[in-house]
């Protein structure tokens, strides 16, 4: 019997224009997302690449005026001293720490968009005040990406409520549901199979779309049976609700009007109202007094009498001052490098909580996820892409550690009053990117999770009105 | 007629129980949303009053300095924040808040809330702007997409028309209603803002933000109709309710939820912006083709020298009765100012051509018209963010002009760098007030959306005078 109706639906659904209509539709937003993901990363990826040239550019440049240094030592051209200084050796090798998300991120655009996606590698640098900041258009910000995250999140229940808004109603409003159980064939039964041949169909379709994503933006195939699950398990969730409010036994327009009110909620005021409960709970911390502290720091640290520097460069970095060659005579030829490590170490404590905030908003926004469906399943796209707040701050943390690296190395130098020759100049730190941390697992589950309970609901529901269904 | 057709269009939507709960629902989340986000615009408006008032203080309590180093020190001015807010944050988050001012230099403005947020912020925040623009009209076409149905089924329409109610009174009458409905919760809106906003005096003094709070409830009212007279015109012309609401979704889903985001797409694929990267490096290698006012030695600088020395009728600036260092920094700034003015000309350019773009959509979407007169109105558009910028920087230029002809005029001599002017002198150097541009103003920027919005209007009462409205085409 089940075999039948599949027949008879699925011939049914390829006779009707809406059917094709919706088909259309989702392929064309579907292609259109994919050709506006490709081009924006293109665009993007255009300026990591100017980025990465300019330093290799500067290092082919350097790397001969160093050989030099290194062969002719003090017989070199005067006109090389700087460049065996540290400070100039830091300030003249441009690196960048660069955040490159994958080329899937033309899918899931996510925070992308908002972020600055490099940041010089040099001594006098701090992660939280970066040098440049991106150059946007805050509306175009403001609406947002057409991206196939955007299809798949917002316009995948959309087909399934096309779809199934009906699939019980219709049948009783037209007369056939009492013909049909005539015939043994139980409503139960009619429902389930319906809304489960619509759910196979879209989710076919959800990886025919994502196929062609992955494929056209050459896309690592290790993230796609994530984006399938995940697809599976959003349409879950969706064809669940079909399936339960036709189990309540209303019109079509009522049905319709209560799957339209669960997209608005699931999708717009439930995500809506937990950020603001996130924005409330952990407020993003204004940078102002930040940066005015920071600016003071250095110039009053500079000020300082050259005792007070070492003393307090002593306390700080007592693994440092161990370098030191003693007995100190010039402190005021390393006061530069003792002045940089004080202020940054007070800038680096005032700006923690900064860093903070970001990892406890999203810790909070991950312990809300099981209220929030919609946030799971567009993480588990935008993580797999590298593209959330989360790669960003791991991409940060990582950029922190190359500075530290950096300034350790500048400053042990510079302290013991050496200056650059090759072997230093290749120890100058580049930035390696940091392994990409999908957060895949936990978010399918809460999809999977929340899926289950909202099908034993549906059972359950089935059961109990098993007479009017 | 028309008043009881109202009448009974109110008492049906009342006895309907989903209805009268998504009113209550809606209404409880317009008033939650206006109060938490007027605490939110305070808190804001005092984080960026204190930071400024703190910059200020850093400014006056710099010491004895140098007016150049003065210059170099620089300060931070904070983009305030405009009262209405509270009804449409627009493009805050996503806009810079802040900007350094200092000598050689037009930076740009930085740090957006929304770069520290992660994705969840772009599903959207929690404002009255975003019930007002996306919920109320969904729940307008609750109301109406069966508007003709229950009186179809029940037989009352025959009745109705029988009883020689004119088809066009019929539809008049359920759009005011439906229109009535959206208005009372308009209402609701004005009288707790009005409310509000007047219990911060000092923020709400002069006409303009009465002004744009009056404007923000017509250009809603004005919406609310386009979505009532549309609403009720396609319910009466489709016959099945259930065709009718799938209709009506599929243009709101359309016009709220995708255009919008297909359109400032291709935008930005029509007018790419240039990365901070390449900008930055075009406005370096245009700058050093310039004089350095840190280079007396490059060949503008000498001719520059050269002109002084003539002017003043000495042969070396260490005779010139004024500081020729100060001079030189001004004539580097003039440099600088033609470099910035190209390159942020360009990109303004750019950022405008994108925002005509979306405007040219109105036509095609009236929610686009909505949105952008939303924030237009809320003075929270791309265009006050630019008017700011470019307060901000004539502000920075006359106060590095300042400095640098205090250097030059001030008594010091040229190579004098020790030389210092006292702190209170710096004090007495006037403070960034901006003024943020008026009604008039912000609305001369989308005269397209204006036009579009009225056309709307305009097409949508044609539309109801149109011959095809006949009694047998609503039964």
């Amino acid at each position: 019997m089940i075999t039948t109706i599949l027949q008879y639906e699925l011939k049914q659904l390829l006779r009707k224009r809406v059917g094709w209509a919706l088909l259309l539709f989702i392929l064309l937003g579907g292609g259109y997302a994919i050709a506006y993901g490709w081009l924006n990363y293109q665009h993007y990826r255009t300026q990591i690449d100017e980025v990465q040239q300019k330093q290799a550019e500067t290092y082919a440049e350097l790397a001969p005026k160093y050989d030099t240094l290194t062969q002719l030592g003090d017989q070199a051209p005067e006109r090389l001293n700087s460049f065996g200084d540290p400070i100039m050796a830091d300030f003249r090798y441009r690196r960048y720490s660069t955040w490159l998300p994958s080329s899937l991120s033309a899918l899931a655009v996510g925070q992308r968009d908002q972020q600055t996606p490099y940041q010089r590698i040099q001594l006098y640098r701090n992660v939280n005040l970066p040098e440049l900041e991106e150059i946007n258009n805050p509306e175009q910000l403001l609406a947002g990406n057409f991206d196939l995250s955007f299809v798949l999140v917002y316009l995948l229940p959309l087909l399934v409520i096309v779809l199934g808004f009906n699939a019980l109603s219709q049948d009783r409003e037209e007369g056939i549901l009492s013909l049909l159980k005539v015939q043994g064939l139980t409503p139960k039964q009619l429902l389930f199979t319906r809304v489960g041949l619509q759910f196979g169909l879209l989710w076919g379709l959800s990886i025919l779309i994502c196929s062609i994503g992955f494929g056209v933006v050459g896309a690592d195939w290790a993230h796609w049976p994530a984006w399938v699950l995940g697809c599976g398990a959003w349409l879950i969730l969706w064809a669940g609700l079909v399936a339960w409010v036709n189990i309540w036994g209303r019109s079509s327009a009522f049905n319709a009007t209560v799957l339209a009110g669960f997209w608005i909620v699931l999708l717009i005021l439930l995500p809506a109202l937990i950020n603001f409960w996130v924005d409330r709970t952990y407020p993003v911390l204004p940078r102002s007094e930040f940066m005015a502290t920071a600016r003071d720091i250095s110039s009053q640290e500079w000020d300082r009498p050259v005792a007070a520097i070492l003393a307090d460069f002593q306390k700080t970095r007592p693994d440092l001052y161990a370098k030191l060659p003693q007995p100190i005579r010039d402190t005021q030829a390393i006061k530069v490098f003792m002045y940089n490590e004080n202020s940054m170490a007070k800038v680096e404590q005032l700006g923690a909580p900064l860093m903070r905030t970001g990892a406890q908003r999203l810790g909070l926004e991950n312990r809300l996820k099981y209220l929030n469906p919609a946030y799971a399943f567009n993480a588990i796209l935008t993580t797999s892409a590298g593209t959330e707040l989360s790669n960003f701050i791991d991409w940060q943390n990582a950029t922190k550690e190359t500075l530290k690296q950096n300034r350790e190395l500048v400053t042990q130098i510079g302290l013991a009053g050496k200056t650059f020759k090759k072997a230093e100049f290749e120890r100058l730190p580049t930035f390696k990117a940091p392994p990409l941390k999908a957060q895949v697992g936990g978010n399918l589950l809460c999809l999977g999770v929340l899926a289950g309970l909202l099908w034993l609901l549906v059972w359950w529901s089935a059961q109990r009105n098993a007479a009017e269904v | 007629m028309l008043v009881q057709i109202i009448q009974n269009e109110w008492r049906i939507a009342w006895r309907e129980r989903q209805l009268s709960v998504l009113w209550i629902i809606i209404g409880g989340l317009l008033l939650f949303a206006t109060f938490s986000g007027w605490q939110n615009f305070q808190r804001i408006h005092h984080e960026r009053a204190e930071a400024a008032q703190l910059m200020r203080q850093k400014w006056e309590n710099q010491g004895d300095q140098n007016p150049h180093s003065s210059a170099h020190y620089g300060t931070y001015v904070y983009k305030p924040v405009s009262i209405l807010h509270f009804l449409d944050p627009g493009i805050d988050k996503f806009a810079g808040v802040s900007l350094r001012l200092e000598g050689h230099v037009q930076h740009g403005l930085a740090f957006a809330a929304a770069s520290e947020q992660s994705s969840l912020s772009r599903f959207g925040d929690l404002h009255t702007g975003l019930i007002l623009q996306i919920l109320v009209p969904l729940l307008l076409i609750f109301v109406a997409f069966n508007s003709f149905q229950r009186e179809r089924s029940s037989g009352a329409l025959r009745l109705m028309l029988a009883q020689g109610t004119a088809p066009r009174s019929l539809l008049w009458g359920k759009i005011l209603a439906v229109w009535s409905m959206a208005l009372a919760l308009l209402l609701l809106v004005l009288v707790l803002s009005g409310v509000l906003a007047l219990s911060q005096p000092q923020l709400s003094q002069g006409t303009d933000v009465w002004l744009r709070l009056l404007g923000l409830t017509t250009l809603y009212a004005l919406y609310y109709f386009l979505i009532s007279a549309m609403a009720v015109q396609l319910a009466a012309a489709i016959r099945q309710p259930a065709l009718s609401l799938l209709s009506l979704l599929s243009i709101w889903v359309l016009s709220t939820v995708i255009l919008p985001k297909v359109v400032a797409a291709s935008a930005e694929q029509q007018k790419p912006l240039l990365g901070v990267m390449q900008f930055n490096e075009q406005m370096h290698e245009e700058r050093e083709k310039g004089l350095n006012g840190h280079d007396p030695e490059d060949a503008r600088s000498k001719r520059f020298e050269r002109k002084i020395l003539a002017k003043y009728g000495v042969d070396d600036p260490s005779k010139l009765p004024i500081n020729y260092d100060g001079l030189l920094m001004q004539e580097d700034e003039y440099y600088g100012n033609a470099v910035w003015d190209k390159h942020f000309g360009l990109l303004n350019r750019d950022l405008r051509q994108q925002a005509q773009y979306t405007a040219w959509s109105s036509f095609v979407n009236p929610f686009q018209a909505l949105r952008n007169l939303s924030l237009s109105l809320a003075n929270a558009d791309l265009y006050q963010h630019l008017h700011f910028q470019k307060a901000a920087e004539m502000y920075r230029r006359t106060l590095i002009r300042t400095l640098n002809e205090k250097m030059a005029y001030g008594g010091s001599k040229t190579g004098d760098w020790d030389w210092t002017v006292p702190e209170a002198w710096f004090s007495e150097l006037e403070d960034f007030n901006y003024q943020a541009p008026a009604m008039a103003w912000s609305l001369q920027q989308r005269t397209l959306e204006l036009v579009a919005i009225a056309a709307w209007a305009l097409l949508l009462i044609l539309l109801l005078w149109m011959p095809w409205w006949k009694a047998e085409r609503l039964l």
